[in-house]
Formats: C-alpha cells, sequence, structure tokens
C-alpha cells in the first residue's frame, strides 16, 4: 500500500490540498473517507470535479472505502487520503485501515471546541479519539501546509486544557 | 434584477466589492463572503445562505468565486439551482464590473454566460497589445 498522506480537514478536496499537498506529496490518487460528504451530492460532484484528470480521485463512505483499501484496490497508487473529522479516522482505524501518521490540517471551531490553533480546534472527543491512535502507534501532528513545522497536537492543548 | 454574492477566500470578496463600487458607484442587492482560514464549513455555508437570500432578486442570484476546487466554490455549489442560482468561478474585477452593469437587464445563464467570456477575454499580456509605432 502506498499511502502518502493521511489527513484530518474539514474542507476535505480543497484549495490547500489540490495546490500545496499533491504536489508536495507527488500523489496520484485522493481518497475521501466520509460519511457526511455522501449526503451532498452537489458538493461531493464538485470536489470530484475539482481534481486534475491526472490525479485519480475515489470518495465514498468510512466503512466501504476501508474495505476497498484492504482489497489493495490502491496499492499501486501514491495515495493521499482524506477525512473530515477524528471520528471518521478512528472509525477507519478500527475497521483495519492501517498508516503510520497523521497530519491534521484543518479541525475548524464548532460548540464545545478550543482553540489549539488558528485551523486547529478540539473538544475532549477529539483528544480522546487522537490519543487512542497514539496509543495504536499513529504519530499525529499538525501541519496545515507543507511550509509550516510540523507540531505535536499534544503540545498545542492550551494549559487550562479542552 | 439579479442579485449578486462574491465569494472569496481571505477579503478578495469584500474589496473587489468595494472597488468596483469606487468605481460605478453603489448599488443594490450585492453582498461580499470572504471566508477565514479559521472558519468551518458549516459556519462558512451560513454566511453564503444569507447572502444569497438577502441579494436574491426576481432575477435570481449571481455567484462569484474565486477558485475552482477552493472551498468557497465547493460549499456555494449546493445553491445552484437552474434559473435562480448561478455560480461562475475564477472572478476577477472586470467580471465584477460587467455583472453590475448587465444584471438589471439580463437573465441568469444568459449574464452567468457573458461574464465567462467576458473574464476570460479581459485578460491581455499587453505588450502584446502595445505595440509601438515604429
Amino acid at each position: 500500500m502506498s499511502i502518502v498522506l493521511v489527513r484530518v480537514d474539514s474542507r476535505l478536496i480543497h484549495g490547500q490540498v489540490l495546490e500545496a499537498w499533491v504536489p508536495h506529496t507527488s500523489a496520484r490518487c485522493i481518497v475521501v473517507m466520509s460519511d457526511d460528504l455522501m449526503s451532498s451530492p452537489m458538493e461531493k460532484m464538485i470536489m470530484e470535479a475539482s481534481v486534475p484528470s491526472s490525479i485519480k480521485v475515489f470518495i465514498g463512505g468510512v466503512t466501504e472505502m476501508v474495505s476497498r483499501f484492504k482489497s489493495g484496490e490502491f496499492d499501486k497508487l501514491r495515495t493521499l487520503v482524506l477525512f473530515a473529522n477524528s471520528q471518521d479516522v478512528l472509525s477507519a482505524y478500527r475497521d483495519g485501515f492501517i498508516f503510520n501518521k497523521l497530519n491534521l490540517g484543518n479541525m475548524h471551531a464548532g460548540s464545545g471546541k478550543v482553540p489549539c490553533s488558528c485551523t486547529i480546534y478540539l473538544d475532549p472527543t477529539d483528544i480522546e479519539n487522537l490519543n487512542e491512535l497514539v496509543a495504536g502507534g499513529v504519530e499525529v501532528g499538525s501541519r496545515c501546509v507543507p511550509t509550516d513545522t510540523q507540531r505535536s497536537y499534544k503540545k498545542m492543548i492550551p494549559k487550562g486544557g479542552v | 434584477m439579479i442579485g449578486l454574492v462574491i465569494v472569496t477566500h481571505g477579503r478578495i470578496a469584500q474589496e473587489l466589492l468595494a472597488t468596483a463600487q469606487s468605481i460605478l458607484g453603489p448599488s443594490k442587492q450585492v453582498y461580499a463572503v470572504g471566508i477565514e482560514r479559521s472558519q468551518g464549513p458549516d459556519d462558512i455555508r451560513l454566511q453564503i445562505a444569507e447572502a444569497i437570500s438577502a441579494a436574491r432578486g426576481d432575477g435570481g442570484c449571481l455567484v462569484l468565486t474565486d477558485l475552482f476546487g477552493g472551498t468557497p466554490t465547493n460549499l456555494c455549489s449546493s445553491f445552484i439551482c437552474s434559473g435562480k442560482v448561478e455560480i461562475v468561478s475564477g472572478v476577477n474585477l472586470p467580471m465584477v464590473i460587467k455583472c453590475l452593469g448587465l444584471r438589471a437587464s439580463a437573465e441568469l445563464l444568459p449574464l452567468a454566460k457573458a461574464l465567462k467570456e467576458y473574464g476570460q477575454n479581459n485578460i491581455h499580456i499587453v505588450s502584446e497589445i502595445l505595440k509601438p509605432s515604429t
């Protein structure tokens, strides 16, 4: 399996991914695992249409895409994997989607979320999810665009906690 | 009249609109939505919905966005509605100025097509036009 980046980005496929991360990682394939996006057909369609034709793109629900990974469908492609939130990452991980590193790109504000950087807002559930991944051996770091320095999410949590 | 909403990264939308209005004078049924790095999709979607419903007139609403494949365009896409809301990406100042001039007497889809063409046709390598006379 050739995974070049696994990223949490609430905007999924957008400018930073297409213009910065795809060239940086030389990805040839983008996989989006999101149950929520499956209920917005227009947004799914425009995300598919925005990817240059030289890059393959596959968008599906978490369970479906994990089983396609397991079947070896993406083994020969340099693949960039996108999730909208930490819960989807953990679901995929528990389903047997194996990866070593997780990039936190954009995790936007919402009720109960505490700002940890200008693009990362976390709540206690996010912390639990990320901690479980770390306990399983996944290296979790925040880096919005390739030119940013990677930071450990644990060091980004404000002193009062979330 | 057709309403106009500009949706972009950063403050491009506000500045395009302010600049166009400084050239043409103030106009009604126009809204600018600039999205910041820290904003999440739900928050942005709500802002877009409010701007479209405020701008919208009898003729519907034209949405101009910056980058095809970027979040502003992606999130606006769910508002597309035949005859009511159309989106043209790749917005530039000539398109905004033209839109403000044409929209009172145009229909939505023909206006979108005209602006696409106008925006593209207004990109020049200026030296190729300014050939010095010898």
